[in-house]
């Protein structure tokens, strides 16, 4: 079966520095794909690249066989929808006119809004389980709300593709299953970027490993998160085992080490005056 | 804050346009000279006994009249289309140097074309504001000047420059030209003829109908940058697209009307927290709103000071501050 994305040798430099090098990998229609890695590794530019909001890189992007470049930002925005960290709405909008807005790409300048892409928007905000919602300014709901409006949004799209950054940022542990829950039930290709390795480990088909804009591994959980690639790439030793509750593999921290490095024992009077405390 | 449906949205319209029909009319009968409603009424369909009263109905009222509204929807009108296109609930057409730029072609108009004052002010004064606006945008389609916040500071420092260089050629020319100048910015209807009218109204119009088309995608900024690229909006283009039209409708209307401040800064704002924030609604709201809001701000100018004018600009600007600060009181 063809990729529905494929990426070969993507490197973005800006001026000062590579962001992103040298990476390849392919994407299942259907499937959902986790990106870890620690931060500045790249997650946030590799998907910003795919979604066509950085150009200028070297290498292939290709979408159902077509080179990303080739598609104008409204056919792009029917096959690709995004859903970012960051939402600046100074202005009171509601659920259900945010929700609408993932219709754009598939209206003209002339065109309204048609019975039937009504009915579409009202299956999704039931689908999210946010009808109740719909007359609420978006300001006024919780964080675990205002990321499933977002994703309402994104699937007015009807993408094949839907990416994510970072859905669970800010979520309490509730939120973050049902959205990840919700997101896997979808019958769309996902990817995502997440810092949970136990969410990754839990809802990814295909996990990506990035570090200093590399992808150092790709593949299934017990392929890609291994004790040593973790600790190369997050200088952080763990153990694995399984979780019984859904036999999935579980990243066990040994948080403690960790800790032991930073404690104010650890800091020398030195330090202290060199740092000007 | 409520949200309010379609059917409160549109009963909510149809009361603005009924408001803004009765202040037209009844806005006819408040002047230096007296004129009662039914002469009023008499006139408007050229059954008036007298000749002066017809010639002040339709030749010196009703223009100005209508300018207000026009005045007012279209000052609104580019207040609401900077504040979505840059996310920024302060931005005004004002901020982007359109003033400072019709002052700065005002300012030559009075000290070198004296002779053709009357063409040469209005030309002038829209060309500034256009050379204004235009360098605000050439600015913003630079790639090192694409955020928002960068093309709001460019308006901001043009607006300096440009202020600095006409009070620079005022204070060099001749004393009459400076209160000329000064009378003018501080923005005036009377000035406004019927034959003006066929200039201004196919430009706000045109301009209003272009935003309503591109409604959605302004609703879709208000969401980031990002966020509307990934909806299939040329983000860059759009922005510079709602630049040119505030740059039409602001130099038009300043041209003709002089500095009417904070018309669009508070229209937009009260239609925000008592109607609707999306575009469509907003635009509409605003364009009724404003033409009502100045209809009475100019009946106050006429008579609120026995056979004396006053300029339109010092009533919306006193108006307007008094609004803020009810509002930031209100908010603590």
């Amino acid at each position: 079966m063809n990729p529905l994305l494929s990426v070969s040798n993507l490197t973005w430099q800006t001026e000062q520095k590579t962001i992103l090098n040298s990476i390849s990998f392919e994407l299942k229609d259907q499937s959902v794909n986790a990106i870890v890695g620690p931060n500045g590794a790249g997650k946030t530019s590799l998907l910003r690249c795919l979604y066509g909001q950085i150009n200028q890189y070297s290498g292939q992007v290709e979408f159902l066989n077509k080179p990303i470049k080739s598609y104008s930002a409204k056919q792009l925005a029917q096959q690709i929808a995004v859903v970012n960290q960051h939402l600046p709405i100074n202005f009171a909008l509601s659920v259900y006119e945010i929700v609408c807005l993932g219709l754009i790409p598939h209206l003209s300048l002339f065109s309204q809004i048609s019975p039937s892409q009504q009915t579409f928007i009202e299956q999704i905000l039931n689908q999210l389980e946010i009808q109740h919602l719909r007359d609420r300014h978006f300001n006024q709901l919780s964080g675990g709300e205002q990321q499933r409006v977002l994703i309402a949004r994104a699937l007015a799209q009807k993408p094949k593709l839907l990416i994510l950054d970072e859905p669970t940022n800010h979520l309490d542990i509730h939120f973050q299953h049902q959205i990840l829950n919700f997101i896997c039930s979808l019958n769309v290709c996902i990817l995502m970027t997440v810092h949970d390795l136990n969410l990754a480990s839990y809802y990814a088909d295909h996990i990506l490993l990035m570090n200093q804009g590399q992808l150092i591994a790709s593949g299934t959980a017990q392929a890609v998160l291994t004790p040593k690639l973790i600790a190369d790439v997050f200088k952080l030793p763990v153990e694995l085992g399984l979780n019984p509750l859904n036999q999935k593999q579980h990243v066990y921290f040994a948080a403690s080490d960790i800790a032991k490095q930073f404690t104010p024992a650890a800091v020398t009077q030195a330090e202290i005056n060199k740092a000007g405390c | 804050m409520k949200i309010w449906s379609n059917q409160q949205k549109w009963l909510f319209l149809a009361i603005s346009f009924v408001l803004l029909v009765v202040s037209l009319f009844s806005s006819l009968t408040f002047g230096a000279a007296q004129l009662p409603a039914e002469q009023v009424i008499a006139c408007i369909f050229n059954q008036c006994t007298d000749n002066l009263e017809q010639t002040l109905v339709w030749q010196i009222r009703l223009p100005r009249i209508l300018a207000a509204i026009l005045c007012g929807a279209g000052l609104a009108v580019a207040g609401a289309i900077l504040q979505n296109t840059t996310r920024n609930p302060l931005a005004e057409p004002y901020l982007f140097g359109v003033v400072a730029g019709a002052g700065l072609g005002a300012s030559i108009a009075s000290i070198w074309f004296v002779n053709y004052i009357a063409i040469a002010l209005p030309v002038a004064a829209f060309l500034g504001a256009v050379l204004a606006i235009s360098i605000v945008m050439l600015f913003g389609i630079s790639s090192k000047a694409r955020r928002v916040e960068s093309l709001i500071l460019a308006g901001v420092a043009v607006s300096f420059m440009l202020s600095a260089l006409s009070q620079f050629l005022l204070y060099m020319g001749d004393p009459f030209a400076t209160n000329r100048v000064m009378f003018w910015l501080m923005g005036s209807l009377a000035r406004v003829e019927m034959q003006d009218l066929s200039i201004i109204t196919p430009v706000i119009f045109v301009c209003i109908s272009l935003v309503l088309l591109f409604h959605r995608h302004l609703d879709a900024l208000l969401l980031g940058d990002e966020n509307a690229q990934s909806m299939g909006i040329q983000v860059n283009k759009l922005r510079l697209l709602m630049l040119a039209i505030c740059a039409a409708l602001t130099a038009t209307l300043v041209a003709y009307c002089g500095g009417i401040g904070f018309v669009g800064l508070m229209i937009p704002h009260i239609v925000r927290q008592w109607f609707s924030s999306t575009s469509a609604w907003l635009i509409i709201g605003c364009c009724l709103l404003g033409g009502i809001f100045l209809i009475w701000v100019d009946v106050l100018a006429r008579t609120l000071v026995n056979g004396q004018e006053l300029p339109i600009g010092i009533i919306t600007s006193i108006l307007g501050s008094i609004f803020f600060l009810t509002l930031m009181l209100k908010k603590h």
